[in-house]
This record gives structure tokens, C-alpha cells and sequence, in this order.
């Protein structure tokens, strides 16, 4: 690839340039990790090493595609990074700040990259700044050639001694260095054939990295000290072999490295560096393939057709069998029908697996949040994550950071408390933040907690009031439980006033929908002064979900599994009508129960599913019909009941979006014997239910 | 839509460059004669065993092998050995799959010209061939 | 100019009509179709089609014609719109017709209550009239669409 981007097609410039994009972002994450890790741990030279890694990385890259104002902000940076490393420079807040202040100019050049924006991003600031870090503390630049040579120490002695007889014998001593074509794969074989090259023209005293070694498929170069008669063209000559390298420096070798032939010593310690760490994060394209999410999503659209069509055709070799009893030619079909279905059931798990990303993608960014809003809210906090590696849906992960980080930004702002104040009550200056990330079943559960000031019920029930969402005595009555369900409500904020966090993008009742949409139900435990829970649960995938299958009336129902809080047999006796609606008790409090079969042969869209549900309710307590299963459904912290007629069980479903207009039966999936279920969305039954135009039933009915 | 093209290259009495190709896969093969075509070659004969390669190479006599590495009957590594054998001359140039690479080192030492690794990459492979017949046609004329 | 244009005629009600083939998949016999709860009346439910689920409208509802009678001769026109695959529920379907191109009128200012918008012409077969519908735009106007989304905006805030 080089820099050689003028013969490229439109079409290959742009596919490079998406690839570049990904990868930097990429890389500007890490960094901004890495800088993190850094800032607590100054010592840690292995991480300095791998900021110095990143920058180098983003200055190649952007260099290669010709996006020059990125590399050279890099190549700045790169100069800060070499002074820490040579302990002219100590970390300090000013640093991270600066390094910061990189990373967000960096990613607004990308944006304006992708967007194809003409706005040039100002990064003159950016570079005063450097320039005046490096001018207070560059009085000895002449010395920053000894880590060249501390390099060479790691000659043996033999090898110094080859190298010396040489220079006696007037036989030439090289550097050369070799970068990999990009595209090479298979690097040992690449550079066995450079060895065997230069092999017939000298001798080789040694290969950085060990072109035996493992390590040589990472290294995007390597660098050798060779002794020769012939001279640099030559040399030059056979080091460049079609595929394998692309660009080769050659400069006369000496102990004692004259400043200038090796003016940048970075770029080859660091890839001395990538030599033993083994792995460097330039590389992953080399084992990774980056596909169109959309392809994989047809590919996903296929595999769930194949699965319906397998499940119908054991539903109609079942049949056969019964028709015709014992024979050969079914107990053939039946094996083969069985083959099919362990294939796909394979097949479905890796293509599943291929969209499955770590939740890590959308933690990375916690960090940053978190030392930006302690630093604005003076609060000294500390964030500890566990299952970062959790692996979930990448439509989700996409959709769920930002309803994520709001919570995060709601608990650093509302729940943890200032350092005195902390003290005070007798608990660590430091807060702190605990991400716990698993899997359940089919669910992955993901936890934010604070062990800050908890959230003031009390309080909430006022605010409720004020904002005219609750009436004064059931405020008094509600259980705590509920109460705390009002944060989700819009425009109710427990802060005294609202602050530039809380104001900020969405809200704690977008977090809810956003939760929703995804299928999934999010919880809240708090303790006064202990701190507070979010608890969010969600499904592992869009496109295939648990559901629980049931019938009501004639036809089969479904909610994603991950949404149903209890199934229950419920005795007629347990079940009463309250303002005519059936209610039972659950768990403390009263759920309106609601029968789907009666719902849907009306239009909810006037009467509301709740009015229906008291209109129905006293037909439907059929003296024969003493036991029955209900589902309770939960979102965020409201409850629903559904009464059911027949309860089919727990099924893997292919979700087909419909696409005609309903709100609560978003998707559909066809079950083996070919009949079609209706996947229920919560969320918007659970609105459906409390709509205003219920009329006289309130809000409140549905606890 | 020029761009796209890639040039092609021929003998210097401009008649094609003659291929055999060496594969056990079917489909391989029919993938890397795309390539030979695309660089203007012809594909003078196929082979999918090491010792077939070696019979067919008597019997055309190609001006390049494209070779896979792991064949039944006789590995490509072997195949390359005798045909060199026989041919001081001849250019073979590996097809391995990832993961070869003691393998390609042998084939190299045996006398290939050099590899392109599976998956192929239509240009990648393009690049890899026109080098090596390039430095053919360069040591003919010396 | 005597060009001939395939179309597929179907009725509903007492009213011929015909689409162009290109936008008809295939016809089918009514399967059983499965109500969805909360979309407009005129759209009928969904079928299950060899594994793939199809949204069906009533074209009898969706014109105001009344409501489709399933009788032996309904069919589903399974048609392509604006890359979705819709059934379009129809007392009976027709083998393809041939129109002459030159007995195509443009259409008068009213047909039968059906928006203008959706014809295309108007054809003649012997004596017989037959409208001409542009099948994309039955659902263009994408109000059935927007009418749950408004809904649940409203009740969000």
C-alpha cells in the first residue's frame, strides 16, 4: 500500500479510507485507555510503550493515506512521548491533559474525514502547547541518541566481534531496514527469502526481530546488520522482493550511531518492542476481516429461513410417520432431517458469534467519562469493572452506550458525593463506580452501581407531585419500589437544580426506551447513603430471542423471554377485579391482569388495552376455568399480568420484523408446524396499556 | 474503468505466458486461472496431484508453475524438487494456504521463485507473478 | 405504437383492475392469515409464506370498497414494494392480459372512490373497463406506517 495511492480505483480509495477510519478510531480508544492507565501508574513504562505504540500507529496510518494534518500532530506528540521516555518530562495532569486534548482533535479529524468535511480542525493550540512543553525542558536534545545506542548493546559479544574483524577486513557494515509489504502474509517465509537474498551477497550478524522467531508475523519490519562487499544499491536490490517489502533503508552501520543517519530512533525501538511484546495492535487486520454489518445480517436472514424450513420439515416427516408408520425411506429422511438440523444449529451459533462483540467496546469510553466529569464536578472517583469481555450483540452494543453512559454520568453526578462530604459521613474520599458485566442464560446482565448517597424517595414523591405525574395521596401510598420507578419519568430530576450533566443529551426516560426498544428491562435498587444499582438486562441477540409461547384464544403469543419477570398458576380464587379490572397480588403489590385472546379482536388503538380489560374481565370468569398461567411482564419498575389460555413453552425464535404498523407486535416467527407466533413488544404494550386514552382508568391502576 | 485493468504481460515475441496449474481443488484452480487470465497468460494445462504435475510438466513444458503446497500422492515441496530437477530453468511460484510456512521455506530452498498465500488476493497474486516473470525476462537478457 | 402491456387482472368487488407484471411476484390461494393487533383495519394480518412472514392488505378496505369476502376465488397478489414483499388480498385474481397499449386512456378525475393517485390508466377488454393501478403507490403514501409511530411519540412525551 505505501504511500502509493495514485493508482487506486475511486471505489479501492474509498474502501481504504473506511478501513483507515475504523482502525484509527480504534486505536484512539486504546490510546485514551492507555493514557488513563498511565496517569495512575507514571512509572509504568510498558504502558508509555504502548501510547508511544498508538501515536507511532496513527502517524504511519494517516501518513500512508496522505491525511497529513493527523500525522503531524502524531509526530509532535511523538516528541513529548520519547522526553517521558527518556525521563526529561514527568507525567503530570498538564501532560494528560495534553494527551487528551490529542485524542480529541485526533478523533474531530476523523469525523471531518468521514463526513468529508472541508473544515480544517485548528490544531495550532495543540501544537503550542507541545512546543512549549518541549522548549521548558529540551536543554540536552544532543543526548537523545544514547538510547540508540544502548540498543546495539544487545549485541553479543561474538556478533561485536564479527562486526569489528569486518570493518578491519575493510568489508562493509549495514543497517537495513525492511518494512513488510502490508500485505504480506506469511512474514518468516518473506523474510527467509530477503535472508536468502542477502545471504549470497554477505553475511548477516543479526535480525531484529529473530526472523525464526513467532513474533516475525507481527513485525511490520525488520532490521538487520549485515557485512558485505557489495555496495548499497545491490543490496537495495535484493532486499526488495515483489509482495514482501516495501520501503528499505540502508545506512553504513556504526557502535556509535552519527547523529543524523538515525534521527528518529522511535520508530525502531518501538518496533523492537512489538518484536518481544509479540503482539501489536497495528496488526489485528492481518488475522481479521472486517465485514459489512448488513451482510452479515442477510447471512443471519438466511440462516433463520433455513431454521423454519427445518423445523416445518420435521413437523411434516413427524406425519409421514404417523401416516404410513414404519419405513425405510422415512427413517432416511429422519436421519437426514436430523444431520440438517445439528448443521444448522451450528451454523446459526457461529453466525451469531460472528456478530457478538465485548461490551468492552462501549466500557472503553467509561474511564474517559468518568476523569472529565470528576474533574468538572471536583469528585474523586474510581471506577472498577469486572466481565468486560461479556459478549453481546454489536446492534446492541451500538445502541445501549449511550443510555449507558448517561447512568454512569447520573451516578458520578447525583449519586457520589463530594470528597468532604464523603468524609463526613465517614466513608473513602474516593467514590467509587463498579461495572459488573455478565451472562445469564440468555441474557446478558449488566450492573452500574455507586456507593454513593442512594436516591431520596422522599423526595422523588414530591417532585411527582409537583410535576403533576402523581396525585398527593398515592404518593403517600406508593411503595418504595414504585416511587423509585418515577426517575424514569420525564422531567423529574432529584438534583436541586439541574446541572450541565444532567442537561445533557438524553434523559433517565430515554434510557428506559432505549432499554426497551432492545427488549431488555432495567432495575433500580437504592439504600440511602449505601449508594444506588442499575440493574439492565438484556438479550443476547436481536435477531434469534427466547421467547415464552403461549396461546391465547386461537392464536400464539410471544414475549422475549428476557422481559417476563414471573410465570405463575394463578386459582381463580386469588384473582379479584379491582375497579373492574382483574388484579392480582404479586410480590407485595397489585398487577392488572390482561387477556390478550379478548384484547385483539378489538381496536386498542381507541379504547386502550386496560378499558378492554374491565370490559371483558367479568365474562372471562368462567366458572370451568379455576387455574390458569400469568405471565408478568415488567418495564423499568411498572408490572402487567397476562392472563393466558394455554402456556406452549420456552422457544428459540427467528424474529421477522413486520412491518405494518403495529406497535405491540413488532416482529413475528413461524413455529414448526408452520403456525405463526406474534412477538410481543413490551415496552409499547406496556405504554398501550397506560394510555391517556384509557380515559377514566388512570395511570395509577397499573402498579 | 481503466484503472481496473491490469496490464497484461506477454513473451517478448508478445504470445501469452503458458501456465500449469497444480491443485487438488477444483475450484482453486478455476480461481487462479483468473488471475492467469487477467495478466493476459493462457492456462496451457492442469494438474491435481504433485506426480501429475510432474508428467504434465514434461509433457507442456509451462513457462510458470503456479503450485499448492499440500496435495495428495506427492506434496507440491516434492513436486517442486524434481521438476527442478529435470528443468533448472523452471519458475514456480507456491500457492499455500496460512500456516505453511516451514513448508514454503522448503519449496523456496527447493528452487520456487516464490508464494502467495490463500485466500489469494486477485492483485496481491498479480503483483507477485508479474515480478517474477519480470526478473525471468531481466536474467534472459544477461 | 401497438405495443402490447402484460398485466395481471384481478376484481374486487365488481371492479376489474390490473397491475403491470413486473410488480407481481407471484398469486396465491389464502392461507390462513394472522391478525395483528394494532395496525389499521385495512391491513389484514400476516401469512406465513414457505417460511418467510408477508403482510397482507385488504386492496378492498384499503380502496373503501367494503370489506373482501373470502370466497374460493380470493387470492393474494404477492408483490414487491419499495423492496418489501406485500400480499395484496383480492376477490379473484385473473391470468396475465394482454392491453394494447393505444386502448390505454389516462384516467377521468374519479374512479369509483379510489384515489387518483394509484392509476395509472384506464383499459379496455371487449367491453369491459379496467383500471390500471400503480402498485407502488398503494403503499407509497406510507400512512399505515406513520400512524403507530405518531401514536406512540405522543404517549413517550
Amino acid at each position: 500500500m505505501g504511500s502509493d495511492l495514485t493508482n487506486l480505483t475511486d471505489k479501492e480509495l474509498e474502501i481504504l479510507k473506511v478501513s483507515f477510519l475504523v482502525q484509527a478510531s480504534e486505536v484512539l480508544e486504546l490510546l485514551s485507555e492507555e493514557i488513563l492507565k498511565f496517569e495512575k501508574s507514571p512509572d509504568d513504562l510498558d504502558s508509555l510503550k504502548n501510547i508511544q505504540r498508538y501515536v507511532h500507529t496513527l502517524k504511519g496510518d494517516s501518513a500512508s493515506m496522505g491525511f497529513n494534518t493527523l500525522s503531524d500532530i502524531s509526530h509532535r506528540l511523538e516528541d513529548i512521548l520519547h522526553m517521558l521516555r527518556e525521563e526529561k518530562l514527568s507525567m503530570d495532569r498538564g501532560i494528560g491533559d495534553l494527551f487528551f486534548s490529542f485524542v480529541d482533535i485526533s478523533a474531530q479529524i476523523l469525523t471531518n474525514i468521514k463526513e468529508g468535511s472541508a473544515n480544517a480542525v485548528d490544531t495550532g493550540g495543540l501544537i503550542d502547547r507541545i512546543n512549549k512543553f518541549i522548549s521548558a525542558k529540551s536543554e540536552h536534545k544532543a543526548e537523545s541518541h544514547e538510547k540508540k545506542q544502548e540498543g546495539y548493546q544487545h549485541l553479543t559479544e561474538y556478533q561485536q566481534l564479527q562486526i569489528e574483524t569486518a570493518s578491519k577486513n575493510s568489508l562493509s557494515v549495514y543497517e537495513i531496514k525492511i518494512v513488510f509489504d502490508r500485505q504480506c502474509r506469511e512474514r518468516a517465509v518473506g523474510a527467509f527469502m530477503i535472508s536468502n537474498q542477502l545471504s549470497a551477497l554477505g553475511e548477516v550478524v543479526r535480525w531484529l526481530p529473530d526472523i525464526e522467531e513467532e513474533g516475525i508475523e507481527e513485525a511490520d519490519a525488520i532490521d538487520a546488520i549485515f557485512i558485505t562487499k557489495a555496495d548499497k544499491e545491490i543490496i537495495a536490490k535484493n532486499c526488495r522482493l515483489a509482495g514482501i517489502s516495501g520501503k528499505v533503508d540502508i545506512n553504513p552501520f556504526s557502535f556509535k550511531t552519527p547523529s543524523g543517519t538515525h534521527s528518529a530512533p522511535m520508530p525502531a525501538s518501538s518496533e523492537r518492542d512489538k518484536a518481544r511484546g509479540g503482539k501489536a495492535a497495528s496488526h489485528h487486520h492481518d488475522a481479521t476481516l472486517r465485514v459489512d454489518a448488513k451482510k452479515v445480517d442477510k447471512i443471519m436472514d438466511l440462516v433463520g429461513e433455513l431454521i423454519i424450513g427445518r423445523s416445518m420439515l420435521t413437523q411434516s416427516v413427524l406425519e409421514l410417520k404417523e401416516r404410513l408408520g414404519k419405513d425405510e425411506a422415512i427413517s432416511d429422511l429422519e436421519n437426514i432431517n436430523f444431520l440438517f438440523e445439528r448443521s444448522l444449529t451450528e451454523l446459526q451459533n457461529d453466525v451469531m458469534t460472528v456478530r457478538m462483540v465485548p461490551i468492552e467496546h462501549v466500557l472503553r469510553k467509561f474511564p474517559r467519562v468518568i476523569r472529565d466529569m470528576s474533574i468538572e464536578k471536583k469528585k474523586e472517583v474510581k471506577l472498577e469493572m469486572q466481565g468486560a469481555e461479556t459478549e453481546l450483540d454489536k446492534g446492541i452494543v451500538d445502541v445501549i452506550g449511550e443510555p449507558l453512559i448517561h447512568i454512569l454520568r447520573n451516578s458520578i453526578d447525583h449519586g457520589i458525593e463530594l470528597p468532604d462530604e464523603r468524609e463526613k459521613k465517614g466513608k473513602e474520599r474516593i467514590g467509587t463506580i463498579r461495572i459488573n458485566s455478565y451472562h445469564e442464560g440468555n441474557q446478558i446482565i449488566i450492573e452500574i452501581e455507586d456507593d454513593g448517597k442512594g436516591i431520596n424517595i422522599e423526595k422523588l414523591r414530591k417532585k411527582g407531585v409537583e410535576a403533576g405525574i402523581i396525585k398527593e395521596e398515592e404518593a403517600a401510598n406508593m411503595p418504595e419500589e414504585e416511587a423509585i420507578d418515577l426517575i424514569f419519568h420525564s422531567g423529574l430530576s432529584t438534583a436541586d437544580e439541574v446541572t450541565d450533566t444532567s442537561g445533557r443529551g438524553i434523559g433517565m426516560d430515554a434510557v428506559k426506551r432505549a432499554v426497551g426498544d432492545l427488549k431488555g428491562l432495567i432495575q433500580v435498587r437504592t439504600i440511602p447513603d449505601m449508594g444506588t444499582k442499575f440493574i439492565i438486562r438484556l438479550p443476547l441477540t436481536l435477531a434469534i430471542i427466547q421467547g415464552m409461547v403461549f396461546k391465547s384464544g386461537e392464536r400464539f403469543f410471544a414475549f422475549p423471554l428476557s422481559s417476563i419477570l414471573e410465570i405463575r398458576r394463578v386459582l381463580k380464587d386469588e384473582i379479584s377485579t379491582i375497579n373492574g379490572i382483574e388484579s392480582l397480588k404479586w410480590r407485595e403489590r397489585i398487577i392488572s391482569l390482561i387477556r390478550l385472546s379478548e384484547i385483539i379482536k378489538h381496536d386498542i388503538k381507541e379504547n386502550g388495552l386496560l378499558r378492554l380489560a374491565r370490559n371483558y374481565a367479568a365474562d372471562l370468569l368462567s366458572p370451568e376455568q379455576n387455574k390458569s398461567f400469568v405471565l408478568i411482564i415488567g418495564l423499568a419498575e411498572k408490572r402487567l399480568g397476562i392472563l393466558v389460555d394455554k402456556l406452549i413453552g420456552k422457544r428459540e425464535l427467528v424474529i421477522k420484523a413486520i412491518d405494518n404498523g403495529s406497535s405491540i407486535a413488532s416482529g413475528a416467527s413461524i413455529l414448526g408446524d408452520g403456525s405463526i407466533v406474534l412477538v410481543l413488544d413490551v415496552s409499547s404494550f406496556i405504554k398501550r396499556a397506560i394510555m391517556p386514552a384509557a380515559g377514566a382508568i388512570h395511570e395509577s391502576v397499573l402498579h | 474503468m481503466e484503472q481496473e485493468t491490469i496490464n497484461i504481460i506477454t513473451k517478448k515475441d508478445s504470445s501469452p505466458y503458458r501456465f500449469l496449474l497444480v491443485d487438488d481443488s477444483e475450484f482453486a484452480r478455476k480461481n487462479i486461472a483468473r488471475i492467469v487470465s487477467m495478466i493476459g497468460g493462457v492456462v496451457a494445462g492442469e494438474a491435481s496431484t504433485g506426480k501429475e504435475a510432474i508428467e504434465k510438466y514434461q509433457e507442456i513444458k509451462p513457462d510458470v508453475v503456479l503450485m499448492d503446497i499440500s496435495m495428495p500422492e506427492m506434496e507440491g515441496v516434492d513436486a517442486v524438487g524434481r521438476i527442478i530437477q529435470e528443468d533448472k530453468k523452471a519458475t514456480i511460484i507456491m500457492v499455500s494456504s496460512l500456516g505453511h510456512k516451514d513448508l514454503v521455506k522448503k519449496a523456496i530452498s527447493s528452487g520456487a521463485k516464490h508464494f502467495i498465500t490463500k485466500p489469494v488476493q486477485v492483485e496481491y497474486a498479480v503483483k507477485i507473478v508479474r515480478s517474477v516473470l519480470e526478473e525471468n525476462e531481466e536474467k534472459n537478457k544477461q | 405504437m401497438n405495443k402490447n402491456l402484460q398485466a395481471v387482472g384481478f376484481k374486487i368487488g365488481k371492479e376489474l383492475f390490473a397491475v403491470d407484471i413486473s410488480s407481481v411476484k407471484e398469486i396465491v390461494r389464502v392461507p390462513e392469515i394472522v391478525k395483528v393487533p394494532d395496525t389499521p383495519d385495512f391491513m389484514e394480518g400476516v401469512i406465513n409464506l414457505r417460511g418467510k412472514i408477508v403482510s397482507i392488505i385488504d386492496l378492498k378496505k384499503r380502496f373503501r370498497l367494503g370489506k373482501a369476502d373470502r370466497t374460493k376465488t380470493s387470492r393474494i397478489l404477492v408483490a414487491e414494494m419499495n423492496e418489501k414483499v406485500v400480499g395484496l388480498l383480492v376477490d379473484a385474481a385473473s391470468e396475465v392480459l394482454k392491453l394494447p397499449s393505444d386502448s390505454i386512456e389516462p384516467p377521468p378525475d374519479m374512479v369509483s372512490g379510489i384515489g387518483i393517485n394509484y392509476i395509472t390508466g384506464v383499459g379496455k377488454i371487449g367491453e369491459r373497463i379496467i383500471i390500471l393501478l400503480d402498485i407502488r403507490k398503494v403503499l407509497n403514501n406510507g400512512e399505515w406506517q406513520q400512524i403507530a409511530a405518531k401514536d406512540l411519540d405522543k404517549m413517550a412525551s
